[in-house]
């Protein structure tokens, strides 16, 4: 899914004040896009009938947990791919998802873990 | 005095700044949101009395298709700008901020339901972590849409003067539209089916 | 090349620009990120001079026990019936003290003021990356920190369930009967109002409104929502930095070539982007339990009741909830938040001490891999002020072990500061006295807190004064002492003039040998066994008692530090007129941007785009005509 129009339109000397870049997206670029949006969307929208569909089976907990927590995340991840372009987004971008997922993690297990009497539901 | 890069990219970072600044607020966003579902595992997991409440899951089911729609449209929205459409992107912008509204209605909906059965958000913990998660998302959603609201009836003399600067407020909106979406993606199957 | 000595063609460069702006624009509603940093800056010294006031309150009540206040103890008739201190006030100056003098002072001081003023100068950018949410980003900080301030004049005083708000008690304290104040109206001077409250009690709409509104009128409520406020304006702060200094460095300023000060900076933003959210999130949630009657934090079965409690009868919630959690959410930021009260500082250390060394700092790549890994490994360790709430001994390893590594770059942050001035030829002006006492001050607080990492010695020194002399060794000799520094160092460059050498001198001396005399006795009163927060400073324990002595020693030592602060005051404002002229753009002949441009700075920073050639620091190099040359050259 690379842009391969990402020329500048000025050429630049490296350091003249602003290198600037400005995107042109061709026309064919732009529909083969909204094409895979909709296949994403057709996508979301299986995904949220099986999550949907998934609830009514019972497993224990812990499975449940985790089939929901999975498709949620797949949806997700898709819309964050996709939608957002974070598949082609730039490096830096990326990494600094990557730390916040880091520390959200922690965040969501760190605090479970210090409670040690076990877990009761 | 002009600052740079507010509308064209910079080159070894590839983003012009309100892309870079919206995706670090998003950042911070996911850790607000994370701090909620990080209170909701400890409250639910560990502490005696959570009660499981039931919520109208056709009607969740139905938001979210709602939500996942117009996460669509407002992509489609920005691609029609590209592609020098202007019409075609108000239309598909109106159709988003319309899907926002009837989320909304929906939910407001949901609400009162629950209000008139005496559930507040201090009957028990899951109402107090179910009012906070849906309200706080829910006002996000309306933002979103009065940025979109007003893009969509103030956007024409930028559109002349500026295009490439109104598609990039048109990006960095949907960025954050997205966001909402996928914060309700995981928000449905926690609070209605688990 | 050697840009403008000229001043007077600062404007010929803004050919673009608009019209001239009206007083308002230009110095109270403006977007300039310099009149920013110093609207920053004068707000939060004037938030530390007040948090100060209320220690120095508070030495009066731990020196001499339930005495009055002599000859001011008048003004404080409401909080002090016959000028002596009540336990309920004495809680409210000590929550309220911590709460202004971190959110209020040092972290709008270090970064809103320091990082907007010369941030962007040391870049070569115009301005900030968004300048008007620059400017919201200021008052929303100014409205959070005047709502902390009404709340010591609301039903119940301010907010005394510590800094750190924990719960059950933060949740219980003080909410008010919105019947009581209508009540109260009635009898003061303002019973007009009385009439109007009692229509808005009746109607469905603003009496839901107005229920909920009188609900926040006291003091702990208030601070959460002034908290949620100061919250938002760090976030949109950091956003603006780190797209600044990301996007906006000019040709030639590459990563290796930052001042340390950015790095500092922009690690620090970091911080707050990912740290504060927990916690403005968890202060929604306390707000929830003290107005909404939700129990996040409210366990099952509370039981309350206590001699005195301005608490609604009849105490019922669902429960549930979980107290614990609010430690968590808290502490995930407070851990980072410590870090955003150093690094700034840490950042202006470098500055002053390789300009006044005349030599590049030693080890630029170990400082900024350090700075970063610091700011990686502070979201990891927050536990470990909960060491003793009961979590089991494997995840209280996990997080010593954490806190132990963190220790590791800090060290050598401060080790390559120490090398530093080996062969420097050091010129001890004002900011690099500061400078250089901070090195040895930070090393004693940091070493301190080493006791309190490890989760065994903790059990002993956990909530005691040891706790207390740790952080204010860090903070007080520590990063005031790099904020001064920062102000004596860059008050020409806002300014046009130097503050007096000698005032800053005898500032320096009393402020650090006071600050000696308050924190390092606390030390022993802390080995001791004397609790934190004890309203009669420890007189009611047995154990205390062969150290309470001290505590006439640390307060005159407090007052003490308050009157070497004057001359530091009196400097500040009379230099402003009456201060030396410098004698041309970089009265240090400093190599870094922000001193390559006119001193006042013009709008839009500088006269030519700039273009940087070399790193920030090169100081004497050899075969060079002077012993410094500038970035850009």
């Amino acid at each position: 899914m690379e842009h391969q129009s990402h020329t500048p339109t000025h050429a630049h000397d490296e350091n003249a004040p602003h290198a600037e870049v400005v995107q042109h997206y061709t026309e064919a670029e732009i529909k083969h896009h909204v094409k895979i949006y909709m296949g994403v969307f057709m996508a979301l929208l299986a995904l949220t009938l099986a999550t949907v569909t998934v609830s009514y089976f019972t497993f224990d907990f812990s499975t449940t947990v985790v089939v929901a927590l999975a498709i949620a995340s797949l949806k997700a991840a898709l819309v964050a791919a996709y939608f957002m372009h974070l598949m082609s987004e730039k490096k830096l971008v990326y990494l600094i998802m990557l730390f916040t997922v880091v520390f959200f993690i922690g965040l969501m297990l760190l605090p479970l873990l210090t409670q040690s009497n076990g877990v009761e539901y | 005095m002009e600052i740079p890069y507010t509308v064209s990219a910079r080159k070894d970072t590839g983003l012009y700044n309100g892309k870079l600044g919206i995706w670090l607020f998003l950042a911070s966003e996911v850790m607000l949101f994370g701090a909620l579902f990080s209170s909701y595992i400890l409250i639910r997991v560990l502490h005696p009395g959570w009660t499981k409440e039931h919520l109208n899951v056709p009607l969740g089911l139905f938001n979210t298709a709602v939500l996942i729609a117009s996460s669509v449209t407002i992509v489609l929205a920005w691609a029609s700008l590209m592609l020098k459409k202007y019409n075609k992107f108000r239309m598909y912008l109106a159709i988003t901020i319309l899907c926002g509204a009837t989320f909304m209605i929906v939910k407001s909906f949901e609400y009162r339901e629950k209000f008139t059965h005496g559930h507040w958000p201090s009957f028990n913990n899951f109402y107090a972590l179910y009012f906070t998660l849906t309200g706080l998302h829910a006002l996000h959603v309306l933002c979103g849409m009065a940025v979109m609201t007003y893009l969509l009836f103030f956007g024409r003399k930028m559109w002349e003067k500026q295009p490439q600067r109104l598609a990039n407020r048109i990006e960095v909106t949907g960025l954050f539209w997205h966001f909402v979406d996928l914060v309700w993606i995981f928000l449905f199957p926690i609070l209605y089916l688990l | 090349m050697d840009h403008a000595t000229t001043h007077d063609d600062g404007h010929a460069h803004d050919a673009p620009h608009h019209e001239e702006l009206g007083f308002w624009r230009k110095y109270i509603f403006s977007t300039d990120h310099k009149v920013i940093g110093i609207q920053y800056g004068l707000t939060s010294l004037i938030f530390l001079f007040f948090g100060f006031s209320l220690m120095m309150l508070m030495r009066w009540q731990l020196a001499y026990p339930g005495q009055p206040l002599p000859y001011i103890g008048w003004m404080f008739s409401h909080s002090m019936p016959g000028g002596v201190m009540t336990p309920d006030f004495y809680n409210a100056l000590g929550a309220m003290h911590g709460t202004i003098m971190v959110f209020l002072g040092i972290v709008p001081l270090a970064f809103g003021a320091f990082g907007n003023y010369v941030v962007p100068l040391q870049i070569g950018a115009p301005d900030m990356a968004f300048p008007k949410l620059n400017a919201i980003s200021y008052w929303a900080y100014l409205a959070g920190g005047l709502i902390m301030l009404i709340s010591f004049f609301v039903p119940g005083g301010a907010a005394n369930a510590g800094w750190t708000a924990y719960p059950p008690l933060s949740v219980i304290t003080t909410p008010i009967d919105p019947k009581l104040i209508i009540n109260a109206l009635d009898s003061s001077s303002l019973g007009f109002l009385k009439s109007i409250g009692e229509w808005l009690h009746h109607s469905p709409f603003f009496g839901g409104v107005a229920a909920v509104a009188s609900k926040c009128w006291n003091g702990q409520s208030l601070w959460l929502i002034g908290m949620i406020l100061l919250i938002t304006s760090s976030l949109l702060g950091s956003v603006n930095f780190i797209v600044t200094i990301i996007q906006l460095r000019c040709p030639g300023m590459t990563w290796m070539r930052l001042p340390f000060f950015c790095w500092a900076q922009l690690v620090t933003a970091f911080l707050l982007l990912l740290a504060f959210p927990p916690l403005e999130a968890a202060g929604v949630m306390q707000l929830m339990d003290r107005v909404a009657g939700t129990s996040f934090f409210l366990p099952e079965g509370l039981n309350v009741s206590y001699a005195g409690a301005n608490v609604v009868a009849g105490y019922t919630r669902a429960g549930g909830g979980s107290p614990l959690l609010w430690q968590h959410l808290f502490w995930f930021l407070g851990h980072p938040e410590v870090y955003v009260l150093i690094l700034p500082g840490l950042g202006i250390i470098c500055e002053v001490i390789t300009n006044n060394t005349r030599k590049p700092i030693w080890g630029y790549r170990s400082l900024v891999y350090s700075t970063l890994t610091i700011g990686f490994l502070s979201f990891t360790v927050w536990a470990h002020h909960m060491y003793l709430t009961g979590m089991g001994t494997k995840i209280s390893a996990f997080f010593q072990t954490t806190t132990m590594m963190i220790s590791i770059p800090s060290v050598i942050i401060l080790t390559a500061y120490f090398i530093s001035l080996w062969g420097g030829s050091i010129r001890f002006t004002t900011p690099m006295m500061f400078a250089m006492a901070f090195l040895p001050m930070f090393g004693i607080g940091g070493l301190t807190g080493l006791p309190l990492g490890f989760n065994a010695s903790d059990i002993h020194l956990h909530d005691t004064y040891y706790v207390i002399a740790h952080f204010h060794y860090v903070v007080a000799p520590g990063t005031i002492f790099a904020m001064f520094a920062g102000i004596y160092y860059w008050y020409p460059k806002a300014t046009g003039r130097m503050l007096n050498e000698k005032l800053g001198h005898l500032h320096f001396w009393g402020s650090l040998i006071t600050l000696n005399g308050i924190f390092f006795p606390m030390f022993i009163q802390g080995m001791a066994g004397v609790s934190r927060r004890l309203f009669d400073g420890g007189t009611q324990y047995l154990h205390a008692e062969p150290v309470l002595h001290w505590n006439e020693f640390i307060s005159i030592s407090a007052w003490g530090l308050g009157i070497f602060q004057i001359p530091f005051i009196i400097n500040f404002f009379w230099s402003i007129w009456k201060g030396r002229p410098v004698a041309n753009d970089n009265p240090w002949d400093a190599t870094t941007m922000e001193w390559q441009t006119p001193t006042p700075p013009p709008h839009g920073n500088f006269l030519v785009p700039p273009v940087v050639k070399r790193g920030p620091y090169e100081y004497s190099v050899p075969g060079e005509a002077k012993d410094y040359t500038p970035q850009n050259q």
